[in-house]
């Protein structure tokens, strides 16, 4: 296995993003160079991660195998987002330099193997997320922003205290094979890691500032939480816990166990629910985004293998990209009506704004689990290691949770077909560049994984 | 064989994307565009099944594998059963095409798309052997026929078709369960998750009462099926998407899409838990008789005349669902043969009614009779349709029924007696649909201006009426299609 420093190429990639920082300032032209240094800092980690198989930054970061997967998807998903964001102002050229600040942080948080970076990355993502979410500049971005900053530095100090029972209860702070001193301590935080990690992915009871941040932000900035805070604090959260609650005696860790199913369970209900009542659709896709927290969550307590990995980081990468996409084309049509995002947004949609709507169908059936999309090849996935691990009434309680779910997907389908003279007289809608970027990425991806999943699943 | 597959199954979808880039402006070359290809993939489909070795046993098209994905593979076969539907499906294609030719619609593109993507859908399932691959194309039926019903059905068509998807889609994810439960047990018995027909045959799940197993994964499948059948009472979806669809999505549901869920319980379920289906075959029989009476009678008091077709409908497939779990042959000779005869009288009972609402813009009874007197083409027609429906000897429908009933008198006399009542039952509605639209008095002025039937709105229709009755006279055209399947079935199956 080929291993790298990478010391100097994070040190590269900061330089760029300086020199953005540094140039965005500037009176003339110092948008277009913000964002192309921005660009190039992307574009160079990017390409920087195919000269080897594992990153080292001394002990305290270390990448390798599924890891490196992943962090090359997300790289590739930051320059998307770089391009999503544009240069068309000063706030979304700041919003990019933010987004990149924040792939940095996830870079430490994926590879950090004790506790002390982990804390430090985490909340380095975090404050930035807050940022990102009052940049968006949209009616109620700042009051998102606000709650959603008070509840993320309470969990903060809860994961601080967290980190204090586990230096208690094994006597370090290292996350790779924590020798166990104290039992009780160990498995209080653990509990309370588990529980930051159900605030992270929006999991039942802490998903309240969800949907007030789905519903606030700009596509751009939404996206890049989806990415950062689903898919990389979420496997990275996997990943520890499935070293962390096999070291806690046996009945603790059937305690965690059970506590996560139920969460997951409950969450997959409760969201299912709750968006079914929804009058805005971008809360009806947050509160969707709660169910499928629950399945990602039952993901926790299985026994996965390396395959297993793979499998959920599609999961993970593909829910995130249809997610966007969904959120992209509600925007879109929002903007034509006055950036309200009004129930009746979508109605007539296909008539005057055909392929957006075909793609809107697409991301929301393969949210809805349909086949032929992604998302009904990565349940079944899913679902069958919950069978294959004796899963057995959890699984068929999310199932029936998502016969709930159908209800409010087939809605957007069924509102694009209605017929109204009134919003036929609505301009015709011009996605960016960026935009159409994401969009045939994500039904590329969608459609081709539906039907032949074999392409990018790896198992046994 | 593969190729000639791959161009049976890639022509409805590749003729439906083509609709896509087809001038929007030119109707006549779009109709016809579709007429040609309705031809095509009837021809190939045919083609297909005469290529056919032997139509007793399965015999693989098409297999694809994805060692990637869970081991997965694609895997199409055909014989009799799945072959004589595949052939349905495409004939009600073309029928479709032709009766609703002079259809007016701005969104023909889209009308004759989503019918190509259905029928496409609808073969797919017919065809596929693998269990992940029929419910793929199981689940891609919902969509066309959601839309189709929504954009182009009737006043209440949002409603009904959120019903049909939320009812059938229900189905769905209780079948998806047992399915990834399966395909869990097939990778701790085999080491792969593939879930082919001789994989699932294979499995050997367990039966030991109502809550093990196999019987839990037998009413997954079974109350999915249930609900596309529908058997009572699981039903009440299907009166209001008959009634809002437009005559394309009537015809599909009522021609092909039902007999999917009777299609489901020959592959997959009957063959796969035997001692579960043992232990249930007299419930299920009953409900079968239940559906028939119920049907029946609901049939006599509608007001509605694709309301009354819809109820006949249930009841019709409450027989054929009785039938099927019978363990008789005649009575399983007679359900696979009523299925092709519920397949041919009911798309023209709605095609008759279709030209009535085109020409009346009203489906109530009460607004016609007398009809015979302007429009005596359409009257006979749809009297010989008519008779099919009701089971009337030397038609069709009364070969199927008849061995239905034959068949379960031999296993249980009180089912047969119940399900007899629908042969009474049966003339009693149709025969008052019948008289209180073409016969009687002409009380109403608009009916006197009623033009009759053109060529080519009779043809589909004249068609329908000659299988009718020469299936009636000489059933050994259709039970050559699946006669010795059964024998296979009754003996290995059941």
């Amino acid at each position: 296995m080929e291993q790298m420093n990478f010391l100097n190429n994070v040190l590269v990639f900061i330089g760029f993003i300086s020199l953005a920082v540094v140039t965005i300032n500037w009176k003339r032209d110092g948008r277009i160079l913000g964002f192309f240094f921005n660009l190039v800092a992307s574009l160079a980690f990017f390409g920087m991660l195919f000269q080897a198989d594992q990153f080292q930054l001394s002990e305290l970061v270390v990448i390798e195998g599924n890891k490196v997967l992943l962090l090359k998807i997300t790289a590739f998903l930051n320059i998307l987002m770089m391009l999503l964001n544009g240069h068309e102002n000063h706030e979304k050229v700041k919003s990019a330099i933010i987004i990149n600040f924040m792939f940095l942080g996830s870079v430490f948080l994926l590879g950090a193997t004790e506790l002390i970076t982990f804390y430090v990355a985490l909340e380095t993502i975090a404050l930035l997320g807050y940022a990102l979410v009052s940049l968006s500049n949209l009616e109620f971005s700042k009051e998102a922003a606000v709650k959603y900053l008070i509840q993320g530095a309470v969990i903060s100090t809860i994961f601080l205290l967290g980190v204090a029972f586990y230096l208690g209860g094994t006597g370090s702070l290292d996350l790779t094979a924590p020798q166990v001193i104290n039992h009780q301590l160990y498995a209080i935080a653990v509990g309370i890691f588990i529980m930051v990690t159900f605030f992270k992915l929006g999991a039942f009871p802490f998903h309240a500032w969800m949907a007030d941040v789905y519903s606030n932000v700009t596509s751009g900035n939404l996206a890049t939480n989806f990415f950062v805070s689903k898919i990389i604090v979420g496997f990275k959260f996997f990943i520890i816990l499935q070293v962390l609650i096999p070291a806690c005696e046996p009945q603790f860790q059937n305690v965690l166990i059970k506590v996560i199913q139920l969460v997951a369970v409950v969450s997959a209900f409760y969201g299912n629910i709750i968006a079914v009542v929804q009058k805005q659709w971008k809360r009806i896709i947050a509160y969707s985004s709660l169910a499928h927290t629950g399945y990602m969550l039952m993901a926790v307590a299985l026994n996965p293998d390396e395959a297993f990995e793979k499998q959920l980081i599609s999961f993970l990468v593909l829910y995130s990209l249809t997610a966007t996409g969904v959120i992209l084309i509600l925007n879109q049509f929002a903007q034509i009506h006055k950036g309200r995002d009004y129930q009746s947004i979508l109605i007539s949609g296909f008539y005057k704004n055909k392929v957006l709507s075909v793609l809107l169908i697409i991301f929301v059936l393969s949210l809805a689990g349909i086949p032929l999309t992604s998302g009904f090849a990565l349940k079944y996935m899913l679902f069958t290691n919950f069978f294959k691990e004796g899963f057995t009434i959890e699984a068929v309680a999310i199932l029936i949770s998502s016969i709930i779910g159908l209800s409010y997907y087939i809605k957007f389908v069924a509102d694009l077909f209605v017929e109204s003279e009134e919003k036929m007289s609505l301009p015709v809608i011009r996605p960016s560049y960026g935009e159409q970027l994401v969009h045939l990425i994500a039904v590329v991806a969608i459609i081709t994984i539906g039907i032949v999943p074999a392409l990018f699943f790896q198992v046994n | 064989m593969d190729q000639l597959f791959l161009v049976q199954f890639l022509i409805p979808l590749l003729w439906a994307i083509g609709f896509v880039f087809a001038p929007s402006n030119n109707k006549k070359t779009v109709k016809l565009y579709a007429l040609i290809g309705s031809i095509v993939t009837l021809f190939y489909t045919a083609k297909l099944y005469a290529a056919l070795p032997n139509p007793e046993v399965l015999t693989e098209l098409f297999k694809f594998e994805m060692p990637l994905f869970f081991n997965m593979t694609y895997t199409f076969a055909m014989d009799g059963v799945s072959g004589i539907l595949a052939i349905l499906n495409m004939f009600l294609l073309l029928i479709v095409i032709i009766a609703t030719w002079n259809v007016e619609t701005e969104k023909l593109k889209l009308y004759y798309f989503l019918i190509f993507t259905l029928v496409w859908a609808v073969n797919g399932s017919l065809l596929a052997t693998n269990l992940y691959a029929f419910y793929i194309f199981w689940e891609a039926m919902l969509i066309p026929l959601f839309i189709l019903v929504g954009v182009f059905g009737g006043e209440n068509r949002r409603m009904a078709s959120f019903k049909f998807f939320m009812m059938t889609a229900a189905g769905s994810i209780l079948m998806l369960a047992a399915m990834s439960y399966m395909s869990a047990q097939a990778f701790k018995l085999n080491g792969s998750y593939d879930l082919t027909y001789d994989v699932i045959k294979n499995l050997n799940l367990e039966f030991a009462g109502v809550w093990s197993p196999q019987s839990l994964i037998f009413w997954a499948f079974t109350i999915a099926f249930f609900l596309k059948v529908p058997v009572f009472p699981f039903h009440s979806w299907l009166p209001d998407a008959h009634v809002e669809a437009p005559t394309a999505g009537s015809i599909f549901l009522a021609g092909i899409l039902l007999k999917l869920g009777i299609y489901g319980f020959i592959r997959f379920v009957i063959p796969m838990y035997p001692e579960a289906v043992d232990a249930n075959r007299e419930l299920i029989m009953y409900l079968g008789a239940i559906g028939v009476i119920y049907g029946a009678l609901t049939a006599w008091v509608q007001k509605d005349i694709k309301k009354l077709v819809a109820f006949s409908s249930i009841s019709h497939m409450g027989y054929i669902v009785a039938g099927i779990f019978s363990n008789n042959q005649m009575a399983v000779n007679g359900a696979i043969y009523q299925m092709i005869a519920h397949g041919i009288s009911t798309p023209g009972l709605f095609i008759a009614v279709h030209y009535l609402y085109i020409r009346r813009h009203t489906k109530k009874l009460e607004h016609f009779g007398g009809i015979a007197k302007t429009m005596p083409v359409f009257a006979v027609l749809f009297f010989l349709i008519t008779a099919g429906s009701m089971a009337v000897p030397m038609t069709c429908g009364f070969v199927g029924e008849f061995m239905i009933t034959f068949g379960l008198f031999e296993v249980n006399k009180v089912v047969a007696v119940l399900a007899a009542t629908g042969i009474i039952l049966g003339p009693i509605y149709l025969l008052k649909m019948y008289h209180k639209t073409a016969l009687g008095e002409m009380v109403h002025e608009e009916n006197k201006n009623l033009t009759d039937l053109t060529f080519i709105e009779s043809l589909p229709l004249i068609v329908l009426c000659i299988m009718t009755i020469g299936f009636g006279l000489y059933p050994k055209m259709v039970t050559v299609f699946f006669e010795s399947f059964v024998n296979g079935f009754l003996s290995n199956g059941l």
